[in-house]
């Protein structure tokens, strides 16, 4: 696969006549012994008026003649591909023969387990030896090199520019005295657009860089924008958004773009990529969330003692509804979910009542989450959505009088809460709920009495 | 048959003995459209209107409430007459508060009832106080005093302080008042009380409470209500005017 130093010269000049056809003998040339030659033939005939091809024979032995037909330098293909062998004695070689006056880079793939990169330079004819770059272990373009035990599979190359480079390749058995050559031309042409990431969930005020990709195939025809998918493509590039969630992008041309989110709801990011003849679009779905509170304050408190008002008749309870306000001033967080965890601290109540009195180990993975600017009904009284506000209910009922299994007249129970949105830690609070003795109606209960803090 | 009779008493005993459940509540409560969805309650204007007059009282006071919230202002006489013939305090609580943020003065005269009335539960009257200042109507503020100074339950006080912490202009005639009250309270027992009452005095621009704050400070038993109390105590000395307590 290394660079060959091409030399190019003239062997022939001669004239065919209207209607006939006419041998021009090569005996006298040296044939390179990797075979790395090729003829240009050119004509002052308009095009598609003369034909050549090329045989190679043994004096004597017309069955040992080999011949290749002509391909047209102006067939704007740029790829070719054809199944390879190494068994039963078979031999395989690619070559690529560069036909015009500058460099040019193709890319061989073998199946997909190997891929490189090379480079023609003007003129120049290479071989890819198959057998050679198994036994050998030459390794491609990251590193790979092919499985020694592989003997057969498919063969693929392709240049960036449109009739530049020409492909064949060589199957040969020289036990059998064969060879006979393959050029399945193609074009390789851009057949996909990607974006990553495809899906996206921001809080307003943030922004996501996105970066978007094309693919290419080896299609029938330069329009045939589809086909087995083949690598890389370095198209034209451009953004779009629909919906008001998201700024607009402004990145025309570049691979990768950024964009803000600027209101709640949801919105389309879409990556074109354009080729020539072919155009493909890849798209993201932008979720924006309203932005997390960073602090978390007690706004207000509705305190409620017994009798609870779904369970009249239980002697144990109530406590308090907290409203909470989200900070900081001025940032509108409406919308924002959050999550709470409570953690029991401290109980100095007896016993055999702690089972009552107890806070409830709460984490963010089994609790029903508050969403700020929601309305909440609370023991009989409703309470409206308030901006930045949010409703958190602490209230603890049992049926039975809890005090009055016990000899003391009071107890009491902390627990710190925390608060999470999007997994940050907004606000920690002190919870105690105070047990004390009371009558209601000559009832003995214990009544109970929160505290937030 | 007698002996049939006895088995199912002693049944009725057993199970009475054994202790009821136990319900802990520490989650959102459920929205005002959620509980009228359950209740099957249309969310248009007629269905709600309709609501009103609903056989299940906190049906009736769902829907005013939901009514305000979607500012339909020309079903104020429908709550209004909805309230006068209402009998449970409760919904009545919540048909008034419509009606408050409805811009209807029924509603403040209805909640300015309610938090006046001594023999209604303190957290109820709190709460009307609260919807009024919430307006800016600060007509309950005697009766959040009263209760503040009365009260036992630190749920209550706090509550109270809570909502002197929202007001934005204390009458003249009860800034002194007030201002023992708060001072009272840097002294309660509970320690979410004096918390609160160093924050509501920072809010008032109680200038005149900071040397007992100051003290309250240095008593301070609980390093978290300290830590609240300090701040307290220099939001308040870095007020260059005078706050709501001392502006009349």
């Amino acid at each position: 696969m290394g660079a060959a130093n091409a030399s190019n010269a003239e062997v022939g000049h001669f004239t065919v006549q209207a209607k006939q056809t006419t041998i021009f003998p090569l005996a006298d040339l040296q044939g390179d012994p990797e075979m790395r030659n090729a003829f240009l033939v050119s004509s002052d005939a308009a095009p598609g008026e003369i034909a050549a091809n090329l045989a190679s024979t043994v004096v004597g032995d017309s069955e040992r003649e080999v011949e290749l037909l002509g391909k047209d330098s102006q067939e704007p293909t740029n790829a070719g591909f054809h199944p390879w062998s190494l068994s039963n004695g078979d031999d395989s070689t690619l070559f690529l023969f560069n036909h015009t006056a500058e460099a040019q880079r193709a890319t061989v793939k073998v199946s997909s387990l190997w891929e490189k990169d090379v480079t023609l330079s003007p003129f120049e004819t290479r071989a890819v030896g198959l057998r050679t770059l198994i036994q050998t272990g030459v390794p491609d373009s990251h590193g790979r090199i092919l499985p020694g035990d592989i003997t057969d599979g498919q063969i693929s190359w392709s240049v960036e520019s449109f009739g530049k480079v020409k492909g064949r390749l060589l199957l040969r058995n020289n036990a059998n005295h064969m060879a006979r050559n393959y050029s399945c031309a193609g074009e390789v042409v851009m057949c996909s657009a990607a974006i990553n990431p495809t899906s996206a969930s921001l809080a307003v005020g943030n922004s996501a860089s996105f970066t978007g990709s094309a693919g290419s195939c080896i299609g029938l025809s330069v329009f045939d924008c589809s086909g087995a998918t083949y690598g890389g493509w370095a198209a034209i590039y451009s953004w779009n958004s629909s919906g008001s969630s998201i700024s607009s992008p402004n990145c025309p041309g570049s691979a990768s773009c950024s964009v803000s989110a600027i209101a709640v709801g949801s919105s389309s990011l879409t990556f074109q990529a354009q080729s020539q003849y072919c155009i493909k679009t890849a798209t993201a779905n932008v979720t924006v969330k309203p932005p997390c509170p960073t602090s978390l304050t007690v706004d207000q408190i509705t305190p409620k003692s017994l009798p609870d008002y779904d369970h009249p008749t239980w002697l144990t309870g109530v406590g308090i509804l907290a409203r909470m306000k989200a900070g900081p001033a001025g940032k509108d967080c409406t919308g924002a979910v959050l999550l709470e965890a409570v953690t029991p601290t401290t109980n100095s109540c007896p016993s055999n009542i702690q089972q009552y009195t107890k806070f409830p180990t709460i984490t963010t993975a089994n609790n029903s989450p508050f969403t700020v600017g929601s309305s909440a009904a609370w023991e009989g009284s409703n309470f409206p959505s308030i901006l930045n506000d949010f409703y958190d209910s602490h209230k603890i009922i049992v049926g039975i009088n809890v005090l009055g299994q016990t000899s003391v007249q009071s107890c009491v129970a902390k627990a710190t809460q925390k608060y999470y949105c999007s997994g940050s830690l907004v606000g920690t609070f002190t919870l105690t709920n105070t047990y004390t003795r009371g009558t209601i109606n000559g009832q003995a209960v214990t009544n109970v009495s929160t505290t937030k803090q | 048959m007698r002996i049939g009779t006895l088995r199912l008493l002693l049944f009725v005993v057993l199970v009475s003995a054994v202790p009821r459940d136990r319900t802990c509540v520490a989650q959102a409560p459920p929205t005002i459209e959620a509980e009228l969805s359950k209740y099957g309650v249309p969310v248009t204007q007629l269905g709600l209107q309709s609501a009103l007059k609903d056989h299940r009282p906190q049906v009736r006071g769902l829907a005013a409430s939901k009514l305000a919230a979607m500012k339909f202002t020309a079903s104020v006489p429908l709550i209004v007459k909805a309230l006068e013939g209402e009998k449970y305090p409760l919904v009545k609580f919540n048909m008034a508060a419509a009606l408050v943020s409805l811009n209807s003065q029924v509603g403040n005269r209805a909640l300015l009832h309610i938090c006046d009335e001594a023999s209604l539960p303190e957290g109820l009257r709190l709460d009307a106080a609260s919807r009024l200042i919430d307006v800016g109507d600060y007509g309950c503020l005697p009766s959040v005093d009263n209760i503040l100074r009365k009260a036992t339950d630190p749920s209550i006080k706090t509550a109270a302080l809570l909502d002197l912490a929202r007001v934005k202009v204390i009458p003249a005639a009860l800034a002194p008042r007030i201002h023992n009250t708060l001072l009272a309270s840097l002294q309660d027992p509970v320690s979410a009380v004096r918390q609160f009452a160093s924050e509501c005095i920072a809010t008032l621009g109680d200038k005149a409470a900071a040397p007992n704050l100051q003290t309250a400070i240095a008593n301070e038993s609980d390093e978290m209500t300290r830590a609240h109390m300090e701040e307290s105590l220099r939001a308040l000395e870095s007020q260059s005017s005078e706050g709501p307590l001392n502006r009349n």
